[in-house]
C-alpha cells in the first residue's frame, strides 16, 4: 500500500474540520465533554450494549468526566422545555442517560454488568412501544 | 433450635391452605400444562395491555397468547369502544395483522385482500361474484370478550365466562380502585422468553426471602430489614383467585424511598451508604425533583393501597390471577404478565408505568430508576432457568415453604382447585 504524504496545510486543515464538526456535536460551553460524545446514544438499547460492551476502566473514566459538570448541565437544560430540546442539547442529555445507564455498574456491581445476572441481550427493551417517551 | 412461635403468622390466617410441601410435578409436566390451558387460561381474564396504548379510532395491538391457543387483535373503534377479535381472516385463516401495533382504517387480509371494519365486519372482498353465495354478515372476524378495570383491558375465552371481570377482581382489588393508573404516560417495556414454568417464574415474585441474596449485591438495603436481617412482607392477602403481599422499604434509599422527587422530601441524609459511595443515585434524586408532571401525595391513595399504613410502606406486590403481576407504589408501578408458551418456556412481558417527566433532570431520574429496576429483573431473572432444570431432574419431589412464602403454596392451590373444578363440571 502506498502512503500518501499530505502536506501540513491540508492537515491542518482537516483537523480543524474535524475539531469544529466535533465542536457541533455538543452545545457550546461542554466541549470538555465532546470526547466522551461516543455515550450519546437515543435508546436504552445502544446504551446498554454499549455498557456491556466497555471494560470497567471505560465506564469509570465516563463516570468521572461526566459528573462534575452535572450541574451544569441540568441548569443548562432546564431552561428549555424537555420537548423542544434541539440536537446538540438532546444528546447532551444522552450523555446524562448513558450515566444513569452505568450507575448500577459502578454503584452496584463493580464490573459492566450485573453480577451473575440474566443474559441482557435475551432481556432488551421493546423500543418501539406505544407508550415509550420520545426522550 | 426451634423459634418462638410468630404472632404475626399468615399460615395461621390462612388454614385452609394447609402446611404440606409442594409437590414438583405440576412445575415440570406438559399434561398437567394442558390442563392450566384447558381449565384456566382458556376460561379467565387475561390481561393484555392499557387503553393508553390505542387512544384514538382505528389504533390496535396485536397480542400472542399461546397458553389459550390465540393471536388477538384488540382495536378501537370510531365510536371510541374497544374490541377484541382472533387474528384471523374468515377466507382461509390467514393471520390479518403481522406487527405488534398500529393504526388502520380498516383490517385487511395480506392474502386475498379480504378488509373488515373497525367493528370485524366483513367490508371487502375481491372478486366476490366468484365466491357462491357468500353471506359477509356470516364472515366476520370472530370476537373475543373484552372488559376493562381501571384502563387495564382484560380478555376472556370462554364461551359464557362465569364471572364479570368486576366481580372477578373487586372482592380482593376493589379497594385499590381509584390508584392513579391513568396518570403514569411513560411505560417502558422489555421482553424475554424464559426456559422456566410461568409459576415457578412468578413464585419467585411473590416472596421477599429471596431478596437479601438475589439482590444482595443491589437493592437488598433499599427493603426495610426486620431483626433478623432478612426482608419480611408487612402482610399479605390471600383471596378466592388473587393474593397480595406488602413490603417496607428503606426511606434512606433512593430506590426505596416512595416519597422520592415529592417536593416535601429532602435528599437522604445519612443515608445507607456513604454519599461519595453512590453520587450518582444522589444527583438522580437531587436534580430530579420537582421534575414530574404529576406526583401522589400519599395520603390520596386509595386506602386498599398501603393497607397496613406503614410510614415506611414502599410498594405492594399484586398478582391478578393468574399470570398477572402488578406492584403499586406511589409515583410509579409495575406490570408484568408471565405468558406461558409450553410447561417449561414463558414469555416475560415486563412493564414499568411512571409520570411523564418535563425537566430534564427529571428524565434522568427516571433513566436511573428504569435501569436500576431493569438489572434487577435481571437478577430476579437469574435463577430461573436453573429451578427449572433442577426441578425437572426430579431429585427432589416437593418443595419445602416457610410462612411468608404462603404464596407459593396459595398458587399451587387455586390452580389445582381450578384444574379440579373443571375436570368435575366435565365428567
Amino acid at each position: 500500500m502506498r502512503v500518501v504524504r499530505k502536506s501540513h496545510d491540508q492537515m491542518a486543515m482537516n483537523e480543524s474540520i474535524i475539531s469544529s464538526a466535533q465542536a457541533r456535536l455538543l452545545p457550546g460551553g461542554f466541549e470538555d465533554l465532546e470526547p466522551f460524545a461516543a455515550w450519546s446514544l437515543s435508546t436504552e438499547t445502544e446504551r446498554i450494549t454499549r455498557r456491556q460492551t466497555s471494560s470497567f476502566e471505560e465506564i469509570v473514566a465516563f463516570r468521572n468526566a461526566i459528573l462534575p459538570y452535572l450541574e451544569r448541565i441540568f441548569s443548562y437544560l432546564e431552561q428549555k422545555p424537555l420537548d423542544a430540546l434541539q440536537p446538540p442539547d438532546r444528546r447532551l442529555l444522552y450523555l446524562t442517560l448513558s450515566l444513569a445507564e452505568i450507575a448500577p455498574s459502578v454503584e452496584y456491581y463493580r464490573q459492566p454488568a450485573v453480577i451473575e445476572g440474566f443474559n441482557a441481550s435475551r432481556f432488551l427493551p421493546v423500543e418501539d412501544s406505544p407508550l415509550r417517551p420520545k426522550i | 433450635m426451634k423459634s418462638a412461635p410468630n404472632p404475626h403468622s399468615l399460615g395461621a390466617r390462612y388454614p385452609e391452605l394447609g402446611s404440606a410441601d409442594i409437590p414438583i410435578e405440576p412445575y415440570i409436566s406438559p399434561a398437567y400444562y394442558q390442563l392450566e390451558k384447558q381449565y384456566i387460561f382458556k376460561k379467565t381474564w387475561i390481561h393484555v395491555g392499557r387503553v393508553e396504548e390505542i387512544p384514538n379510532g382505528g389504533d390496535y395491538f396485536v397480542k400472542q397468547l399461546d397458553a389459550c391457543d390465540a393471536s388477538i387483535i384488540v382495536v378501537r373503534d370510531r365510536a371510541g369502544a374497544i374490541n377484541a377479535f382472533h387474528n384471523v381472516c374468515a377466507h382461509r385463516m390467514n393471520k390479518i395483522i403481522y406487527g405488534t401495533h398500529g393504526t388502520a382504517r380498516r383490517l385487511f387480509c395480506k392474502f386475498h385482500g379480504w378488509s373488515y371494519d373497525l367493528n370485524g365486519n366483513l367490508v371487502g372482498v375481491p372478486d366476490e361474484e366468484c365466491f357462491a353465495n357468500l353471506r359477509r354478515q356470516d364472515r366476520g372476524l370472530s370476537p373475543v370478550h373484552l372488559q376493562v378495570w381501571q384502563g387495564f383491558i382484560f380478555v376472556n375465552f370462554d364461551r359464557k365466562p362465569s364471572l364479570s371481570l368486576e366481580e372477578f377482581l373487586r372482592p380482593m382489588y376493589g379497594d385499590v380502585e381509584g390508584y392513579p393508573f391513568e396518570k403514569m404516560t411513560s411505560c417502558y417495556a422489555w421482553s424475554a422468553v424464559v426456559n422456566c414454568n410461568w409459576k415457578l417464574a412468578l413464585d419467585a415474585f411473590q416472596e421477599a426471602y429471596h431478596v437479601a441474596y438475589v439482590h444482595g449485591n443491589s437493592i437488598a438495603s433499599a427493603l426495610l430489614k426486620s431483626e433478623s436481617g432478612g426482608s419480611r412482607p408487612l402482610d399479605g392477602l390471600c383471596g378466592e383467585y388473587h393474593r397480595r403481599l406488602s413490603m417496607a422499604g428503606n426511606p434512606k434509599s433512593v430506590y426505596g424511598n416512595p416519597q422520592a422527587l415529592t417536593a416535601s422530601v429532602e435528599p437522604p441524609s445519612g443515608a445507607d451508604v456513604a454519599p461519595s459511595d453512590r453520587p450518582i443515585g444522589e444527583a438522580a434524586l437531587r436534580y430530579g425533583r420537582g421534575g414530574t408532571r404529576f406526583s401522589v401525595p400519599q395520603n390520596t391513595l386509595p386506602k386498599g393501597v398501603n393497607w397496613t399504613k406503614h410510614p415506611n410502606w414502599a410498594f405492594d406486590i399484586n398478582v391478578i390471577f393468574p399470570d398477572f403481576y402488578v406492584s403499586l407504589r406511589p409515583n410509579y408501578y409495575q406490570a408484568y404478565n408471565f405468558r406461558p408458551i409450553a410447561h417449561d418456556k414463558f414469555l416475560f412481558d415486563a412493564r414499568v408505568y411512571y409520570p411523564e417527566m418535563t425537566t430534564a433532570g427529571g428524565r434522568f431520574y427516571q433513566e436511573y430508576m428504569k435501569v436500576a429496576l431493569r438489572d434487577v429483573l435481571l437478577e430476579d431473572l437469574s435463577t430461573l432457568e436453573h429451578n427449572q432444570e433442577a426441578c425437572a431432574t426430579r431429585a427432589k419431589t416437593h418443595m419445602v415453604l416457610q410462612d411468608y412464602e404462603i404464596m407459593v403454596r396459595h398458587q399451587f392451590t387455586v390452580v389445582e382447585r381450578l384444574i379440579g373444578e373443571g375436570r368435575a363440571q366435565v365428567a
